[in-house]
């Protein structure tokens, strides 16, 4: 342990924490020796938050810990987090964790004259040194400021704790309280003496969500990234969704996969690259989920694992779907070759999707992915969480190698541009349309491929048919004006509107 | 710590604590300022034990001190704890739930 002296300028370091995403946010982690503070509302996570950083300094990178309460008794935190999987009590019993308690003690009746915190510094440098502690978690400053009522004396307190932790040379965080989401840092104006390093978890409703975000405010001296990241507390604890921090990362592979039509694999100048994104998009009933269906075929055909998530029809209603073009889904579900997972999109928050999926990608290991359809989820977020969500998924799929077949129905029968379309056009690698068009009396089907990443593709409009064998491309068809944006229709016939 | 007997009693009727945080300024001033409350209205019936949480914190640990200077009643019950260094009598006796027979005014402790 060093006494990190006014002369010593090594460059702060960065510890990591074992957080999903943190690291990330963070570039690298809590700043090591320093005192980091952790503010929030009433159930923003805070303790949640710091119990897991203990928990894992201590189980991924034996770094021993002291746990300081000033709120909950130990007792109640150890239980709290039994659900968790995690057991403070054993590693307490293995000497690896101290627990000091300063909540709330109601045989404290009086105070008179000055006082200080003596008391609380003494065991914290007693603990560290008796675990040999690495880390020290304080929780929750604003509870002692509920317990003792000169909130100068512990101002100047608390500034105390920050010195002796870093002359302990230990890692810190502090949390503290806020009472709006937007207003002051802190309540007490704790955050004037540390000074190093501010994050901000905030919880709001969204669309009838619990939206949770978390924020960096501040880390002095280093790098990290600003803006607010969503994160999810669920059974494995807390976990960070880096959305726009994550690298778009261009595509990597030249090796092409098979649509599972050879017509499609023609237009498309010889199939698909193995790690694109692609989009398709059309109406109601306009072949979508024929092409999942025959892009799962050639996956399965081919003995890759291929992930299928519903979302708009149920499991029923996708196999029978799947039966009636002559692909039998349940087989190569019960061969392991295929994952179907629908939920509806009200279910959970975005955040809660796009956690569910990465889970099931960790898990299933798919070489390739359907999402059907991706605009169903544009109904239960605002535009900008949709768009992270977006970012989100595309960028951990993109990492991931899956190579995913994302539909989106447009909004009228006709097409013309959706939500999903407007906010998905920039991250995908391929974008295939396909719209009913008018031709004389009758109505057609056509497609047209309106981006091929990294590929030549063909650029006129093709007709298309589908029968009980599948998707067949025909003939160009000509003179087919506003397939992008308006009615598609033909020249040759009565415009329809 | 050995407690330190005020007077002969063995079996004092009040039992108390003092938890100080090294030879300071602080700890004298509120040891003296509690000696002085005790000899006032309880002679010869307590014995005070000042414990230091410098040089003994596993004992802070085990009696959960946070603040010090902490007196605390232990005997007899309830425990009660009063914080600071002593300097209204009132509340110290009030604080730790001690009626005095001796209840005559004094002066107020002296807070330097």
């Amino acid at each position: 342990m060093t006494n990190q002296e006014f002369g010593d300028l090594l460059p702060l370091e960065k510890i990591p924490t074992g957080i999903e995403g943190f690291e990330h946010i963070s570039l690298g982690g809590l700043v090591e020796g320093r005192t980091t503070l952790l503010v929030g509302t009433s159930g923003s996570g805070k303790t949640v938050f710091t119990v897991e950083l203990l928990f894992r300094a201590i189980t991924q990178f034996s770094r021993p810990g002291v746990f300081v309460t000033f709120e909950e008794r130990p007792v109640d935190i150890v239980r709290n987090v039994r659900r968790l999987g995690w057991n403070l009590g054993e590693l307490v019993e293995q000497g690896k964790l101290a627990f000091i308690d300063g909540s709330f003690d109601r045989s404290i009746t009086a105070e008179t004259g000055t006082y200080d915190l003596s008391g609380i510094i003494s065991q914290i440098s007693y603990a560290v040194k008796t675990v040999g502690a690495k880390l020290v978690i304080l929780d929750s400053l604003g509870a002692l400021f509920h317990q003792y009522s000169d909130p100068a004396i512990l101002r100047r307190e608390i500034f105390r704790i920050t010195d002796v932790l870093q002359s302990l040379g230990v890692t810190s965080v502090m949390t503290s309280e806020r009472l709006e989401e937007f207003g002051p840092i802190s309540r007490h104006g704790i955050e004037e003496f540390v000074t190093d390093c501010v994050i901000v978890l905030r919880h709001v409703l969204d669309e009838e969500h619990v939206r949770r975000t978390i924020q960096i405010h501040k880390m002095r001296g280093t790098l990290h990234h600003d803006g607010q990241f969503p994160f999810l507390i669920d059974d494995r604890g807390v976990s960070i969704l880096p959305l726009s921090a994550m690298e778009l990362k261009q595509l990597s592979s030249s090796e092409r996969i098979s649509f599972g039509n050879v017509d499609l694999d023609g237009m498309a100048g010889g199939g698909l690259f193995r790690d694109s994104i692609i989009l398709v998009s059309g109406p109601t009933g306009g072949g979508k989920t024929l092409m999942c269906a025959t892009f799962v075929a050639e996956s399965c055909r081919k003995g890759e694992r291929v992930l299928l998530l519903g979302y708009e029809e149920s499991r029923e209603q996708l196999l029978r779907n799947a039966q009636s073009w002559g692909v039998d889904f349940d087989k190569w579900e019960k061969q392991g070759l295929l994952r179907m997972v629908c939920q509806y999109p009200e279910a959970q928050g975005l955040e809660g999707h796009l956690l569910s999926i990465r889970r099931e990608i960790e898990s299933f290991k798919p070489r390739r992915m359907v999402m059907d359809s991706v605009s169903a989820l544009e109904r239960i977020a605002n535009l900008r969480v949709f768009r992270e969500f977006l970012i989100g998924l595309t960028s951990y799929v993109k990492q991931e190698q899956v190579c995913t077949l994302l539909t989106c129905t447009t909004p009228e029968l006709s097409g013309g541009e959706s939500i999903t379309e407007s906010h998905i056009s920039t991250i995908t690698d391929a974008i295939i349309l396909l719209r009913y068009v008018m031709i004389d009396t009758s109505l057609r089907r056509g497609m047209i491929i309106i981006k091929m990443r990294g590929s030549q593709h063909a650029k006129d409009i093709r007709e298309f048919t589908i029968d009980n064998q599948g998707l067949h491309v025909g003939r160009p068809l000509s003179n087919i004006h506003d397939i992008l944006s308006g009615i598609p229709s033909a020249t040759s016939a009565v415009p329809s509107s | 710590m050995s407690p330190e007997l005020e007077g002969v009693r063995s079996d004092p009727d009040y039992r108390f604590a003092l938890y100080i945080a090294g030879d300071t300024d602080l700890s004298r001033r509120a040891e003296a300022n509690l000696r002085r409350i005790f000899e006032n209205c309880l002679p010869r019936q307590y014995v005070l034990e000042v414990i230091d949480v410098v040089i003994n914190p596993r004992l802070a640990m085990q009696d959960r001190v946070t603040i010090t200077p902490m007196a605390v009643k232990l005997h007899p019950e309830p425990i009660r704890k009063v914080i600071g260094d002593f300097t209204d009598r009132c509340k110290v006796l009030s604080g730790l739930g001690i009626e005095t027979v001796h209840g005559q005014d004094e002066n107020q402790e002296s807070s330097r």
